[in-house]
């Protein structure tokens, strides 16, 4: 499968500030989580997909392209910035109507188009003929979604569009983003709220610091995190007993023991010592074990990890 | 068939070219300029002019008509205006090229550059939808990613500014060019007049130019849709305040004027001052008037014009507008 965006060696500098420290990635097809905190690097890498800035080393390709002053290529991004840009003054489809006509379609084609996408974005009819200075944060993250797609853009960036929608609006547009997923849009996300992300993405993309901190699957992401540890809720009837038999054998981390309860969590090291380990450690332990549960950990616990 | 159908279905149609867009960034900023009540005043005020020229121009035209209306006219005028247009109608039966001529061109030298404060409250108006509200809403930005780099947003821009001054200028003065040499008895006053024509649009095409370009800095000098209408009306005001005083003091104060400065390009243009001369060895009457307004009033149409300073001011306005374009309209 061939990348949508590669870079190698990528930097970007403003004065003596890094805003991307040497980063290479590749981002395959389908729905990709951009995360990082505020001044990760985030916005400028958007910046230079989007073809407003230029690196100042190294290279990124976007459909094998530089994205650097080349329309051709821009006519295939749709962008949705974080920022606030939409005219206050002005009703959602005129200025719909006006940005596909200026995308190069036809006054009626554009037209329907406006309609279309508004209709996609789940902008209810009802406040079409309002001017978008009333509309609340959520219906102008609807219209930007839909200015985003106006175009049949291949490739949509969309810079934390959940941020000020209610959890119904976040699960429609989310719904939306999969759909378009499925349909061969390659969408690349950036939020801040990692659990939509996790949902939402497959793979995700950690930047701090200017630099990509873990890339790939979430799976992939946590075996590729030094010091990651494997989590574990077991329930047994002696559950401090089998806590220090482990901790005594040195393969933990650590572990909580909730008091009058019969379940342990325990961090492990290393999962593959661990696991050649553990029948032993139980049988010498004498406990009686219930239930053994790997606690696939989140996104937030990997971010939390890998940006610590 | 996708996995899960979000209701989304590409376009099929073909795309259109760089030109197109450009011109739909400037069709819609005209439509919403000329939505403006106030704008559309002034277009009502600039065509009324026209009519105004029009009627001018048709009673020239109807002293060499005999027995036209225009005489009965005349003759309830005083001993002194009946000796000027006596003069006149003298001069166009005997020498009706050279009289036809120096009639059209001065009067479309007074009714282009006076009919350009239309277009100077026009500009104020307008300034806050060429680049203002686009980096309030931060709209290079989203054009950005529909292909349209800065360079075709500010031709647009630019688009917007030149057709609102092509209605409220060139397109009057066309018009009434037009229809003045309908109205005439005679068709040789096409070709007779075909100088005030060409100054006319010389005059009007480059200062509208240099104001559109001009407009478009001050568009840009802040996000502030008051800032910048005010910034403009004060640039014209205080500019035209160092007129007087320029005049009495350093005579390069008054370059600081940009209506001053277009006024030389219209002096440059229609060269009026050789003609007046010819129309005062026609008409000895009309001689005396020219004599007794240099004297007292100095008017516009008997100067010289001024090239050099004016030159190096619209010069330096136009680089520094250039230069605040470049530097505020960015993506971000």
């Amino acid at each position: 499968m061939s990348a949508v965006i590669e870079a190698k060696d990528l930097s970007r500098w403003y004065g003596i500030v890094m805003g991307l420290n040497n980063i290479s990635f590749s981002i395959e097809p389908g729905l990709t989580g951009l995360v990082g905190p505020n001044g990760a690097g985030k916005s400028t890498l958007i910046q230079i997909i989007t073809g407003q800035l230029q690196p100042s080393s190294g290279d990124l390709q976007v459909f094998g392209e530089r994205p650097w002053n080349n329309p051709g290529l821009l006519k295939r991004i749709g962008y949705c910035p974080e920022r606030e840009s939409l005219p206050t003054e002005l009703r959602p489809q005129p200025w719909l109507h006006g940005l596909a006509m200026i995308s190069g379609m036809s006054r009626s084609e554009a037209w329907q188009k406006a309609e279309s996408t508004l209709e996609l974005a789940g902008l209810a009819r009802e406040h079409w003929h309002k001017r978008m200075g009333q509309y609340s944060k959520g219906m102008r993250q609807r219209v930007k979604l839909a200015q985003a797609l106006i175009h049949d853009p291949d490739l949509l960036i969309l810079d934390e569009p959940m941020n000020g929608l209610d959890p119904m609006g976040r699960q429609e547009i989310s719904n939306i983003l999969k759909g378009l997923a499925a349909q061969g849009k390659n969408i690349l996300i950036s939020s801040h709220i990692l659990a939509e992300l996790e949902t939402l993405c497959r793979n995700n993309l950690i930047l701090n610091w200017g630099r990509i901190i873990a890339s790939g699957a979430k799976g992939d992401i946590r075996t590729s995190v030094k010091d990651w540890s494997e989590q574990l809720a077991i329930t047994c009837d002696q559950p401090e007993k089998l806590a220090g038999r482990l901790f005594e054998a040195g393969v933990l981390n650590g572990f909580d023991v909730e008091p009058g309860s019969e379940v342990l969590v325990i961090r492990v090291k290393n999962a593959e010592t661990f696991y050649e380990q553990w029948t032993r450690l139980l049988l010498d332990s004498g406990v009686t074990v219930y239930e053994v549960r790997g606690q696939s950990r989140s996104l937030q616990d990997i971010f939390e990890k890998v940006t610590a | 068939m996708p996995l899960v159908d979000s209701g989304y279905h590409e376009y099929e149609g073909s795309y259109r070219g760089v030109w197109y867009r450009r011109a739909v960034i400037t069709s819609a900023g005209l439509r919403a300029c000329l939505a403006n009540p106030w704008m559309k005043r002034l277009v009502t005020l600039a065509w009324t002019f026209v009519l105004v020229q029009v009627t001018a121009l048709f009673f020239i035209g109807q002293l060499l008509v005999e027995d036209s209306f225009v005489f009965g006219l005349l003759d309830g005028m005083s001993g002194f205006w009946q000796g000027i247009f006596g003069g006149i109608k003298d001069w166009l039966f005997d020498r009706p090229e050279e009289s036809v001529h120096f009639v059209y061109n001065f009067l479309f030298f007074q009714f282009a550059t006076k009919i350009s404060f239309v277009s100077f409250i026009a500009l104020a108006i307008a300034i806050p939808n060429l680049i203002t509200t686009d980096l309030a809403s931060r709209a290079l930005l989203v054009y950005s990613s529909k292909a349209v780099n800065r360079f075709d947003y500010l031709i647009g821009k630019f688009g917007i500014a030149l057709g609102l001054l092509s209605i409220l200028w060139l397109g009057p003065v066309i018009l009434a060019w037009t229809f003045g040499n309908l109205l005439a008895p005679d068709w040789k006053f096409f070709a007779y007049s075909r100088d005030a024509l060409v100054n006319s649009v010389l005059y009007v095409v480059v200062s509208m130019t240099i104001l559109s370009l001009v407009a478009l800095g001050i568009s840009a000098i802040s996000s502030k849709e008051k800032s910048t209408g005010a910034a403009w009306i004060l640039i014209w005001l205080f500019g035209n305040a160092f007129i007087p005083i320029g005049r009495n003091t350093a005579a390069w104060l008054q370059n600081l004027s940009i209506s001053h400065n277009i006024d030389q390009l219209a002096l440059y243009f229609f060269k009026l001052r050789q003609d007046l001369f010819s129309a005062a060895d026609a008409i000895p009457m009309l001689g005396q008037v020219f004599d007794r307004m240099g004297r007292r009033l100095e008017p516009l149409f008997m100067r010289e014009a001024e090239l050099g300073g004016a030159a190096v001011a619209l010069g330096v306005m136009l680089l520094t507008a250039a230069v605040i374009v470049w530097r505020r309209v960015k993506p971000e």
